[in-house]
This record gives structure tokens, sequence and C-alpha cells, in this order.
């Protein structure tokens, strides 16, 4: 009899994981449990293009229907996994039904944090992880409102680019004293910071945000200092959590995400994870890490297949991220952790330029904005664990390959 | 600037042979499993009333074969799902990918048309080009070139387009209208249009 392999959640992960098993030749059965009612897509253009009201959902389907033919896979959408029971080695769906495993893979993603402030139910309060919160905040999205983005980090910052395309009025509220103050350096915020100076956002900082005002409906959003800013939509965007209960209420072992192994096991045997719900030891950079990306939820899906094929493979892979605002593309490659050095290469009052995170001159990190060939470079050199000249490395006149 | 290229095929004039997928893999030198273009069977059908005879069902039946690749279409959705700007349209029209920046991350898969493949060698992904050294040279492609049926065309899509009217979508394909593709074809005849089949697909690649 062959096996049978479930996945939980039709996200990145979730989806990847069902090629990666049929390329590792697993020839069993495979389900696809996943509690969003449509075909599983793509996440990032839901603050970007999506909001722009010409995309239809088809269009940003991961994967169309015949996909899921060909690789011989039952989508169960729409479906809530409401526990597993690791004895047994069954997970049990909502409606009671209970489907046996052999093997399971848990790809659940994360949830948006919320604020816990007075008023924080009022109607116009919005989060963003999902399809559904998407088409909710572009239900709202016309010309000339107020809008008021909490948090300045990746999400908050590409909504208010869009919203701000789209002739809104935009405020984005940050508690950090500079914008994306957790992930990236300092003159790439302040890089960011101007640009969207310059298309008119208006961004505060320092700003905790206290209370959200309003009757039935919110008016405005009010700061610890006291500070009240007219609001006719907000969007709420402080980070996420892990999505663990599930894993939790299981047994398995969990620490700001299920924790996993270098190839993505978690505390049972049989029980595979990947993508935002886990946390994992970063075998280039050393420690254990979380990380939120795509490109993560992809790499850890593949890992994951692979080991639930009997082939080791150990998830070594240099992390990198993206994130689009008006005309900019920042990419970033590594972690910048325990660096001793920043490099800038380029100049950061112009349209491109890179930063580079040495340690004892190793290359651990590089963000590189509007220039595609400074990223794909700093991602070889950082697997390669190559050291550089950091003073040629900050020479825009010496090419990057002859440094 | 140039007009948009695109496909004509002549699904009327397909016997399925496939000779159009192995020229091109061979031109690309494409390993097992990635083709740039596929040849998909399909066929269906259903029982109606005899047209005279009464009280009598007769089978109304349809087996035909698609050949396609990129359409390098006018919305392209790998275009969009691409995260490091790897792949561009041209002033052609064309849809090109760039390999010097393409991290073969595999996002640009979500085209319904299945087209992008990634090529695990390299580590990035590869689709048709259009045969693009062709294009310069005013050869034909592979694929046009290998037809023995002669159902396959490439060369400009409003010339096409008058020529041979504005179906894109009959089965197995999706609805023309996700990504305005850069294709006409002349329908077998019965074939149902895109999303009105209830047939099924036999064979793929
Ligand atoms: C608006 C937005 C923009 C983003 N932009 C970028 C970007 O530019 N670059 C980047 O790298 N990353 C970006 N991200 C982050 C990226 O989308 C995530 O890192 C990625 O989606 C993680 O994939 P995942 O498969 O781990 O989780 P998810 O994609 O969140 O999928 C989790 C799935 O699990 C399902 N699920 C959870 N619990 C259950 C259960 N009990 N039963 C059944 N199903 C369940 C959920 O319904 C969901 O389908 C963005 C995220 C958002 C929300």
């Amino acid at each position: 009899m062959s096996d049978t392999f479930i996945i939980v959640g039709g996200g990145h992960a979730g989806v990847r994981a069902i090629d990666c098993l049929r390329r590792a030749d697993f020839d069993g059965r495979i389900e696809l449990v996943s509690a969003d009612p449509h075909l599983p897509d793509h996440r990032p253009p839901l603050c970007k293009k999506f909001l722009r009201g010409q995309t239809p959902l088809e269009r940003m389907y991961l994967r169309h229907e015949p996909h899921f033919a060909r690789h011989n896979a039952v989508l169960r959408l729409g479906t809530q996994v409401e526990a597993i029971d690791p004895e047994a080695r069954a997970v049990q769906l909502a409606g009671g039904e209970n489907l046996s495993y052999d093997k399971l893979l848990l790809c659940l993603g994360a949830r948006a944090r919320r604020l816990d402030v007075p008023g924080s139910g009022l109607q116009g309060v919005h989060y963003l992880r999902s399809y559904d919160d998407a088409a909710a905040i572009q239900a709202g999205f016309t010309a000339g409102r107020r809008l008021v983005v909490v948090g300045a980090g990746y999400i908050g910052l590409e909504l208010a680019a869009t919203a701000c395309e789209l002739g809104l009025s935009v405020t984005v509220l940050e508690l950090a004293e500079r914008a994306l103050a957790r992930v990236v350096a300092p003159v790439v915020s302040a890089f960011f910071a101007r640009r969207h100076a310059q298309a008119g956002v208006e961004l505060v900082c320092n700003a905790r945000v206290r209370e959200f005002r309003g009757a039935a409906r919110v008016r405005s959003v009010v700061t610890a200092d006291g500070r009240e800013f007219p609001a006719e939509l907000v969007v709420v965007g402080v980070g996420n959590q892990p999505e663990t209960a599930l894993a939790q209420a299981a047994g398995l072992a969990c620490e700001n995400g299920i924790l996993v192994d270098a190839h993505c096991r978690t505390s049972d045997p049989d029980i595979y994870a990947a993508g935002d719900c886990t946390r994992h030891p970063s075998v280039h950079f050393g420690g254990k890490v979380r990380l939120e990306s795509v490109d993560n939820a992809l790499e850890q899906a593949r890992v994951a297949a692979a080991n639930m094929c009997g082939q080791p493979l150990r998830h070594a892979h240099v992390p990198w991220f993206w994130s689009d605002q008006y005309d900019i593309k920042l990419q970033i490659a590594g972690l910048s952790g325990g660096h001793d050095q920043l490099v800038v290469r380029g100049d950061p009052a112009g349209s491109g330029f890179s930063v580079w995170y040495l340690r004892r001159a190793e290359v651990l990190s590089v963000e590189a904005v509007n220039r595609p060939a400074d990223f794909m470079q700093g991602g070889k050199w950082i697997a390669e664990r190559r050291r550089v000249d950091p003073a040629r490395l900050g020479d825009p006149g010496v090419a990057l390959a002859a440094v | 600037m140039s007009g948009q290229l695109g496909f004509y095929f002549d699904a009327s004039a397909c016997n399925g042979c496939k000779a159009c997928l192995v020229m091109c893999k061979d031109k690309y030198d494409n390993p097992i499993g990635v083709n740039f273009r596929k040849v998909i069977h399909y066929s269906g059908g259903y029982w109606e009333a005899h047209p005279t005879q009464k009280g009598i069902m007769v089978p109304h039946v349809y087996a035909y074969s698609i050949s396609v690749s990129c359409n390098h279409c006018a919305e392209p959705a790998c275009l969009d799902a691409c995260p490091t700007g790897a792949i561009a349209k041209k002033a052609n029209g064309l849809v090109v990918i760039d390999k010097e920046i393409c991290v073969g991350c595999r996002l640009c898969e979500s085209c319904p048309y299945d087209a992008p493949q990634f090529n695990e060698e390299l580590g990035v992904m590869t689709m048709c080009d259009g045969c693009e050294d062709e294009i310069a040279r005013g050869g034909r492609q592979a694929c046009v070139a290998a037809c023995p049926q002669r159902a396959i065309q490439f060369g400009d899509l409003a010339g096409f387009r008058e020529q041979y009217g504005t179906v894109a979508g009959i089965e197995p394909l999706p609805d023309p209208a996700i990504t305005a593709p850069s294709l006409v074809v002349t329908p077998h005849r019965n074939s149902p249009l895109s999303g009105q089949g209830t047939g099924e697909v036999k064979y793929e690649r």
C-alpha cells in the first residue's frame, strides 16, 4: 500500500511542497487541506497591484487547476484542520471527518498581530493577510479618502505607496524612530522615508497608537502623546504571529514558531513544518531564526518534501527577500545579525545603491535598492562566505566582479 | 515600435504528432521534463437528439490536440509574479526572462499556460523566446518549421486576427481574459470554448 502525505495550509509553502514531493518521486496520495476557500494565491500583490482594482483572483493563483490534477493532488479547500492526533497519525477536519496520514506537513503561515487598544473593533480598522482581507480594504480604496497606516514595516509602506498612487491621503504611524527599523540599515530607511515624503505620504515616527476613535466607524487614530489623526480607513501592519495553536495542542515543541530542525522535522518524527509558522536553525548563520518570506516558505517546503521522501536535505540556503514600493525594488540577501561593518556602494541620494554587511570582511548580507546585479552577486558571495576588501567594495569605480 | 508578435494555431489541422515539441526541445537542448511547447489531447462529447429522426439519440463527440507554448501575453501573469524583475515584455511584444537576474524561485509558474519552465541544472526559469535568432535572420521558428500539418504560424498578431479571427481560447486552454494571450486559434470542429467543455485531458506533453 502506498503512503498518504497530508499537507495542511495552502500558502506558498503548501503548494510548493506538492510539486517537490512529485519531483522527489513520491507516488503516494497527496492531500492538501486549506482553510482558504479558493485556489492558493500570491500574497505579495495583495498590498500592491491588487489594490488598484484591476487584478482578478485568477491572475494571482500560485498554480492553476490543471497543475494540481497533473500532480495528482487532492485539494480540500475551505476546510479547517481542527486537531492533530500524532498517536493515531490523523488530523481532524472541521465537521468531524478524520484523515489518516503517514507523514504530515504543516504549512500554517502566520496571522497579523492585533493591536490591543480601545476602538480596535471599529468598522474601517483592517488587518492584511489574506485575499479576503485585501478585498475588504480594496472596497474602501477611493481617491481622496484619508488612510492611516499603523506600522512602517514592509506591508505598511507598500500599502501606503499604492494608496498614495491611487490618490488617497496617507499617514503612516510608526512606533520606532525610523521606518523599516527592524529590517534594514538606517541609510535604506532614510531613502524610503524620502521617497514616501516626495510622494506626499506623511510618515510619523515615534508614534505609539493609543486609541481608535469613532462611533461605529473609525474617525481618527490617537497617539500616546495626544495627537489625533483623522482617518476614514485604517490598516494595521504591526507584524505577525506564527500560527502555532494547532501544533501546540498536539504536543509539538513550539517557541515563537513550530520548532523544526534543519530537515524541517518537528519534535514528532512523522510531522514536518515549513514556512512562516516555523522557527528553524540557520545552517549558514547559526542560531535559530523565524523568517517571514516567500523565499523561506518555498525553500523549507522543498527541504521538507525531500526529507519526507527519505532523501536527506538540509535547509542551508541563503535567505532572500524583496519589497516593491513605487518604482523602487528593494532586494535583500542573507541575514545581517552579527555584522561589524557596513559598506555603502553607490549614492543613496541617487536612484540606486546597495548596503553591505560584513563580519571580519565576510559578506553576511546585502540590501540592494534598484540594483539587481548587486543582489545577485551578494547572494553568491554570502553562500561562498567570500571575504572582500571593504574599500574596493565601497568604490563604485571598481566593478563588482573585480572587488 | 513594432507590433505584437504572436502565434496562430490551427486546431482543425493539428494531428497531435508532437513534432513541434520535439524540434523545440532539441533546438534548446532542454532536459527531461522541461518543455517550452506542449501538446495536449482533449476529448469529450455528449448525446444529442437526431436532427430528423424523432426519439433517436446520437453521440456528439470531439477529440483534438492543441500545441501551446508561451503566448507572449499582453497581460503576462508571469511578469506580475516575478519578484526580481527578471521578466520583461519587449517592444515586439515577446515576454523574455533575463537569466542573469532570475533567482529560480519559480513564482512565475502562476502562468495559466504553464509556460515558464524551471531548469533545475541551470537553477533558472526558461521558456519560449519566439526563436529570437530566427526572427533576427527572418527564418522560421522551430515549432513552425517542424509542423507537417502547417498548423502553427508565428508573426504579426494583428495580421493573424485579421486573417483568422479572434478566438484565443478553446478547451482545455484557460480563459483568454486572464492574461490576454497573443494567440489566434482556429478551433477544431465542435471544440468547446474555454470554460465550456465537459471533456477531459487525455494526455499532455
Ligand atoms: C500583503 C502581504 C505582502 C507580502 N509581501 C511579501 C513580499 O513582497 N516578499 C516576501 O518575501 N514576502 C511577502 N509577504 C510574506 C509572505 O506572503 C509569507 O511569508 C508567505 O505567504 C508564507 O507562506 P506560508 O505558506 O508559510 O504561509 P501562508 O501563505 O500564510 O499560508 C498559510 C495557509 O495555511 C492555512 N491554514 C492555517 N491554519 C490552518 C488550519 N488549521 N487548517 C487549514 N488551513 C490552515 C491558511 O488558510 C493559509 O492558506 C507578504 C505577505 C502579505 C500578507
